[in-house]
């Protein structure tokens, strides 16, 4: 039984149309992208994920980075007064 | 790491399922097939730039897992990933949608202010929230470290 199906399936695919790429608008869409314009773009458009990814390094390699979400002093061990 | 995910929401939902805009719709509208796929194109090279982040995020996740100032706090990590998203959306919305014009939240509309002001608004409360589970998380270090 999946002998068949496989098999039908074969013979379904064989005599579906190819997905073709657009061959008639290739070089406009290339022309388009590729031109003076192309580093400007490009910088315009990764802006802020480089200043995200700028700012999350700095951020991680700042040496105040922990104090900024967690206070050390609150994790010293407890008073030996307070354990009796 | 989180600013990474904000990113492919941004361009996984809003770009290609609800399509209600693309990186350069703002200068060029997916009109014909041409500028659609120029749009496909740029894209794609957002798409690139946040997986970059993401990757570099999840680097850094796994130097700060080594160090022992940190805390290792389930609600700290989410609360960290929301303000990822939240910078995300107020980074990109003031820079793209604002101040270079490159494309608005949504495109078919004559006024894009509301939406691009919304995409703003849940990033603040992405922002806040975040703070939130950060500052909740403090009592998992605290626990963690006595015990």
């Amino acid at each position: 039984m999946s002998k068949l199906f496989s098999l039908l399936l074969v013979a379904l695919l064989t005599g579906a149309h190819t997905a073709g790429a657009c061959t008639v608008c290739r070089p406009k869409v290339q022309a388009a992208i590729h031109n003076q314009h192309y580093a400007a773009n490009a910088l315009l458009m990764l802006l802020p994920v480089l200043l995200l990814i700028g700012g999350g390094l700095l951020l991680y390699f700042s040496s105040s980075f922990p104090s900024l979400y967690w206070k050390p002093t609150l994790l010293r061990p407890a008073a030996p007064t307070a354990l009796r | 790491m989180g600013a990474g995910m904000g990113g492919f929401v941004d361009g996984i939902l809003l770009h290609q399922i609800l399509q209600w805009h693309n990186m350069l719709s703002g200068k060029m509208p997916p009109n014909n097939l041409v500028d659609a796929k120029v749009n496909m194109y740029w894209d794609g090279i957002f798409h690139a730039a946040v997986w970059i982040m993401t990757a570099l995020g999840l680097r850094l996740l796994w130097g700060a897992g080594a160090q022992t100032d940190v805390p290792w706090s389930g609600r700290t990590f989410f609360g960290g990933l929301l303000i990822g998203w939240g910078l995300f959306n107020v980074v990109e919305g003031t820079i793209d949608h604002e101040i270079l014009s490159l494309h608005h939240v949504y495109e078919y509309t004559g006024n894009h202010l509301p939406a691009d002001l919304a995409f703003l608004g849940f990033g603040v409360l992405l922002l806040l929230s975040g703070w939130g589970f950060i500052r909740a998380g403090q009592a998992d270090s605290i626990r963690l470290r006595v015990s």
